[in-house]
């Protein structure tokens, strides 16, 4: 009736970062990350030019048309904002779908290693003080994900 | 003679098997997940409602305190523009709405404190009796550990006690 419970533990940040698929997906998010920041930064490079011009035509303006100057750049800078959230987002769901299946495999790999293998509990290593090397079940679950 | 030896030797026996069995006994660890119970608990919806209600309430003050002070920002600044006010009228009128402002500021606070001190007042007990049902079920049957079931990364299900503590909490 009571019968020995086995205990295992894997730090999931450690086999994550080691895992090809989540490499790659890394790098594909940072490939992305830098492009929206390049197109956000020709972006802010134009309105700068665009300031800098209308400063110099500044005194030969009636106040209309500098009025009208002012709200073409309020409109510019605020289509820069709603661009930077979009790319945010644009950011957030691709890292959700690169991902979610990464750490889904995970978990399904780290059920499946300890139900093959007796576990009642596989624990969060990265929690614990102390752990035996011999509990350690992340040499399973890398071959599980054929690592 | 020998019949008290024999029984000696039993009795010895016995112990050193009723210890062997207590080393092999192994600790037993269990799950809980805590945070449904939180959640399901109608005590515990109760106090959130009641928390709601006294948020709001404080919220409508505030900001009926704030409009009034808006009303009058309002209308000392149309008899300023209409030049029906005196340099001192305006420095008055400055002081007493500055006044009221950091009134409203210090009230805000007030209530915040209040709230935080509803929120412990009404929900402190309510932990403290889940935590006491989980112990009480972790004792009854025999569990050395409990762990929160959020931070397991497999847990078998035949070590949870969630439905244990709720059924002693009577839910």
């Amino acid at each position: 009736m009571n019968a020995q419970q086995k205990m295992g533990y894997l730090i999931t940040e450690q086999l994550i970062s080691e895992l090809p698929a989540f490499k790659s997906a890394n790098s594909q998010l940072e490939a992305l990350a830098g492009q929206f920041k390049k197109q956000l930064t020709d972006k802010e490079n134009v309105i700068r030019q665009k300031v800098k011009e209308a400063e110099a035509k500044a005194p030969t303006l009636s106040p209309t048309q500098i009025k009208t100057i002012q709200e073409d750049l309020a409109k510019d800078q605020q289509a820069l904002y709603a661009d930077e959230k979009r790319y945010q987002q644009d950011l957030a769901k691709k890292e959700q779908e690169l991902l979610d299946p990464i750490y889904n495999k995970v978990r399904t790999a780290i059920e499946s290693v300890a139900k093959n293998n007796g576990y009642s509990y596989i624990l969060e290593g990265s929690s614990l003080m102390f752990a035996d090397d011999a509990d350690d079940i992340m040499p399973l679950v890398k071959s599980q994900l054929g690592l | 003679m020998k019949m008290k030896r024999i029984i000696q030797i039993t009795l010895f026996a016995a112990i050193f098997t009723f210890l062997g069995v207590q080393d092999a006994v192994a600790q037993k660890v269990g799950h809980v997940n805590a945070q449904s119970i939180v959640y399901e608990l109608p005590e515990m919806k109760q106090a959130t409602s009641n928390l709601e209600a006294l948020a709001g309430q404080y919220k409508k003050q505030l900001q009926t305190s704030k409009e009034k002070l808006e009303a009058k920002l309002m209308e000392a600044t149309i008899k300023q523009e209409r030049g029906e006010l005196s340099p001192s009228d305006i420095q008055r009128i400055q002081q007493e709405l500055g006044g009221e402002e950091q009134a409203l500021f210090k009230k805000e606070q007030e209530y915040q404190q209040q709230l935080l001190k509803k929120e412990e007042e009404l929900t402190g007990p309510l932990y403290e009796k889940i935590k006491t049902a989980i112990n009480d079920v972790a004792k009854e049957n025999g569990y050395s550990y409990i762990l929160d079931a959020t931070a397991v990364l497999f847990a078998e299900e035949v070590n949870d006690i969630t439905s244990k503590v709720k059924a002693k909490l009577g839910m």
